[in-house]
C-alpha cells in the first residue's frame, strides 16, 4: 500500500530533528519576554550588570534543558497506537491509538522550510485548548508517513481517484489584496504602535525625545497633515501585507471526513475541520466590507485547538455576496438553502433599547467633559452620535429565522454577522426578560453551542418580539414533540 | 415556555442564603469598625465612618431580608423526560431550557451552610454550559440528580 519500509523504520524510537531545540528555546524566549517584558526593562535601567549575568544564567539554562528535553523525546508507532516518551525531571509516556486520532495538521514556518521540515499536530476529542501531541520538527517524508499510517482508513487507488476529483478553492490576488485593503487592521496596528511607544519611551533618552518632540511641533501644520496621511497609508500597506502573508495561498478543499484548508504565505498551515465537529456556519461582514458586498465566512467548532489566532477559523477570507450560496452549496451541503433567509426583524419599541444601551457610556463620558473641558466636548459628542447610529444600525439589521431544524440569525456588534446551526446542536436556549421588557411584551434570547475550549460558543438576540421567543423556545423544547429520526440521520450523510 | 416551571425549590434556601448574606456583611461591618478605629487613631473626621454604617444597614436590608426572599419567589423548576426546564433571576428573569440529550454530567453540592439545613445543590452540565439548581432537600437532590442522570443516559445522538 505505502513504503513498507518507512512503517518499519517508524516502529523504532525516533527523535525530533535537532531544529526542534531551537523552536523550544526561541518559544520559551518569547514567552519569557512576553511575560516579563516590563519587568526585564526595569531590571535593565536598574543595573545593567545584573541583567547580563540573570541573562546569562537564564540562556545556558535553557540550552542545557533544551537539548536535555531532545534527548528524551521520542516517538513511535507500534501497532495501533502512537506512543510518545518524553521528560527531563518527570518522564511522561502517553500512547495515542489510531482510533481516537482526529486529525493531524501539518505546518510548516520559514525554518522549517529552510531544513524542509514540518510542525505536526495530533489532535484527539478531548476538549483541551492545545494540541494533544505536538512534534514540533519532523522531516517531511516521516510527517507524511506518519499521518498515512495513523489515518490510513483507504486504499491508494481511492485515494488518488479522490485526489482528481478534488473540489478545492483559491483565493486570488486580486481578492487578497481587496481584503488586504478593507481590513481595518490599520486602526489595530496603531494601537499596537501606540502600546510599545509608551512602553518603551522610558528608554529613549530624554534629550532625544525632547529634541524629536520640539521638531515636530515647529513643524508646519501642513507638514503634520502630510505626515500623518503618509503614516496612515503605510499603516494601511501593513494591513495589506499582513493579510496576504496569513491568508496568501488560501486554499479550502473538500474532503470525504472534513474540510482542508490551507493558508499562508511565509508560514504554511494547514488544517482539517471534520464535518461533525462543525456548530455552526457564519457569514461576517464589516462595515468597511458592507458598500462592496464582500463577506468572509467562519465556522464555529467544538474542540480542539486549530489556530492561536483566529477563535473561529476561517473558511473563506472573501467572497461576494453572490458567491456566499454557491460556496454553501458546495462545501457544506448541510446548510444550503439557509444563506441569506428573510429574516424576522425586531420590533419598532426594541430600537429604544439598542440606541440607549450603546449611548450610555458616550454620554457618561460626555457629562464630566462638558462640566471641565467644554472646549473638547464636541469629542465624546461625536462619540454618542455614532454610537447612536450603531445602536440604530443594530437594531436594523437583528433577526432570526425558523426553518426546519435549522435556526439562523443575524446581529451586528460592529461587524455583521448571520450565524446558520441547528437544533441539534444549541446546547442550552434561554429567555431573559427585564422588567421593563416584561411591560412592553419583549424578550431576548440566548443559545449556547460548543466552542473552542470548554467554555462554548454564545449568542444572545435581543428585545424580540415575547411570543415570537416562546415560539422559538416551542420549536426548541423537546417535549411533546414527535421525533423525526428520518429527517436528523440522512442529515449526517455527506458524500 | 409562556408557563412557569411547576416546582420550588426547598423553602430553607431562603434561610441559608440569609446567613451566607449575613456572614458577607458582618465582614463588612468589621471593616467599618476598623474605620472608626482608625479614625479615632489619626484623628481625621468621622463621617466617611459614619455613611458606611448606614450603607451597611442598607446593604443588610437588601442582601439579608430582600434579596433572598425575592430570589426564592422567583426560583423554579421542572424536570420533563425531554428536558429540564429552569426560571430565576429577580430584575431580569430567565427561563432555561436544557435538552435531556444534551446532558453530559450532573452534580450534587453541598457546602457548610446547606448542610446545616440538610440541603442541596444540583448543577447541570452540557459540553458548553452549566446551570445550578440551588438548595434542594438533600433527598430531592439526589433522587434528581439520579434521574437526569438514567433520563440523559437514555438517547445518544451526535453532537
Amino acid at each position: 500500500m505505502f513504503d513498507e519500509a518507512l512503517v518499519e523504520k517508524l516502529q523504532k524510537p525516533h527523535r525530533l530533528h535537532p531544529a526542534s531545540m531551537l523552536f523550544s528555546f526561541v518559544r520559551v524566549i518569547k514567552e519569557t519576554i512576553l511575560g516579563f517584558g516590563l519587568g526585564l526593562i526595569i531590571t535593565l535601567k536598574e543595573s545593567l550588570f545584573y541583567f547580563f549575568i540573570f541573562l546569562i544564567i537564564f540562556v545556558i539554562g535553557l540550552i542545557v534543558y533544551s537539548i536535555f528535553s531532545w534527548l528524551r523525546f521520542t516517538y513511535r508507532v507500534e501497532g495501533d497506537e502512537l506512543r510518545i516518551e518524553q521528560g527531563v525531571f518527570i518522564r511522561k509516556k502517553r500512547y495515542i491509538s489510531k482510533h481516537r486520532i482526529h486529525k493531524i495538521d501539518l505546518t510548516a514556518n520559514v525554518i522549517h522550510r529552510l531544513f524542509k521540515l514540518v510542525h505536526v499536530k495530533i489532535d484527539t476529542a478531548s476538549n483541551s485548548g492545545d494540541a494533544e501531541v505536538s512534534l514540533s520538527a519532523v522531516r517531511m517524508s516521516d510527517a507524511v508517513a506518519l499521518r498515512t499510517i495513523l489515518q490510513h482508513h483507504k486504499s491508494q487507488e481511492e485515494a488518488e481517484r479522490e485526489a482528481q476529483e478534488k473540489t478545492k478553492e483559491t483565493i486570488s490576488w486580486k481578492r487578497l489584496f481587496i481584503a488586504g485593503s478593507t481590513s481595518g487592521s490599520a486602526g489595530v496596528i496603531i494601537l499596537a504602535v501606540l502600546t510599545v511607544f509608551s512602553q518603551i519611551e522610558e528608554l529613549i533618552p530624554r534629550d532625544l525625545y525632547d529634541t524629536a518632540f520640539h521638531y515636530i511641533i515647529n513643524l508646519s501644520l501642513v507638514l503634520i497633515v502630510i505626515i500623518s496621511v503618509f503614516a496612515l497609508v503605510v499603516l494601511w500597506l501593513f494591513g495589506i501585507a499582513g493579510t496576504m502573508i496569513k491568508y496568501g495561498n488560501f486554499t479550502i478543499e473538500k474532503r470525504e471526513k472534513g474540510l482542508f484548508i490551507k493558508r499562508g504565505l511565509l508560514e504554511t498551515k494547514e488544517l482539517t475541520i471534520p464535518y461533525q465537529r462543525i456548530q455552526a456556519v457564519g457569514i461576517e461582514q464589516s462595515p468597511i466590507r458592507q458598500p462592496f458586498g464582500y463577506v468572509r465566512v467562519f465556522a464555529v467548532v467544538a474542540g480542539g485547538s486549530f489556530d492561536d489566532q483566529e477563535t473561529y477559523p476561517v473558511l473563506f477570507p472573501l467572497l461576494h455576496e453572490r458567491e456566499v450560496t454557491s460556496f454553501i452549496t458546495t462545501y457544506l451541503p448541510e446548510f444550503q438553502g439557509n444563506v441569506q433567509r428573510e429574516l424576522k426583524r425586531i420590533p419598532k419599541v426594541g430600537r429604544l433599547f439598542y440606541v440607549i444601551k450603546n449611548v450610555i457610556f458616550p454620554i457618561l463620558i460626555l457629562i464630566p467633559c462638558l462640566i471641565f473641558f467644554p472646549q473638547f466636548s464636541w469629542i465624546p459628542l461625536i462619540l454618542v452620535l455614532l454610537s447612536g447610529i450603531l445602536g440604530w444600525l443594530q437594531h436594523q439589521d437583528a433577526g432570526y429565522d425558523l426553518n426546519g431544524r435549522f435556526f439562523n440569525f443575524q446581529f451586528r456588534r460592529i461587524q455583521k454577522v448571520y450565524v446558520m446551526t441547528t437544533k441539534n446542536r444549541i446546547q442550552a436556549f434561554e429567555k431573559t426578560q427585564h422588567v421593563i421588557q416584561r411591560k412592553l411584551c419583549l424578550a431576548s434570547l440566548n443559545i449556547s453551542l460548543l466552542g473552542m475550549s470548554g467554555i462554548g460558543t454564545h449568542y444572545a438576540l435581543h428585545h424580540l418580539d415575547e411570543t415570537e421567543v416562546n415560539e422559538i423556545g416551542a420549536w426548541y423544547s423537546h417535549r411533546k414533540t414527535v421525533k423525526e429520526p428520518d429527517v436528523v440521520t440522512q442529515a449526517y450523510h455527506y458524500e | 415556555m409562556r408557563e412557569q416551571p411547576k416546582n420550588r425549590i426547598a423553602k430553607e434556601a431562603v434561610k441559608a442564603w440569609r446567613i451566607a448574606a449575613s456572614i458577607y456583611i458582618s465582614i463588612y461591618f468589621i471593616l467599618v469598625l476598623a474605620s472608626f478605629v482608625f479614625a479615632y487613631i489619626f484623628k481625621f473626621t468621622y463621617w466617611y465612618s459614619i455613611g458606611a454604617l448606614f450603607l451597611g444597614f442598607l446593604l443588610g436590608f437588601i442582601f439579608i431580608y430582600l434579596l433572598p426572599k425575592l430570589r426564592y419567589r422567583r426560583w423554579r423548576y421542572e424536570i420533563f423526560d425531554q428536558e429540564i426546564y429552569i426560571q430565576r433571576g429577580i430584575l431580569v428573569m430567565t427561563r432555561t431550557l436544557i435538552p435531556m440529550i444534551r446532558v453530559q454530567h450532573v452534580d450534587t453540592e453541598q457546602g457548610p451552610i446547606l448542610k446545616r439545613f440538610k440541603l442541596a445543590t444540583v448543577s447541570i452540565s452540557t459540553a458548553a454550559t452549566t446551570h445550578d439548581i440551588p438548595a434542594l432537600r438533600e433527598e430531592d437532590a439526589s433522587a434528581l440528580r439520579d434521574r437526569i442522570s438514567t433520563l440523559a443516559r437514555v438517547e445518544e445522538e451526535d453532537v
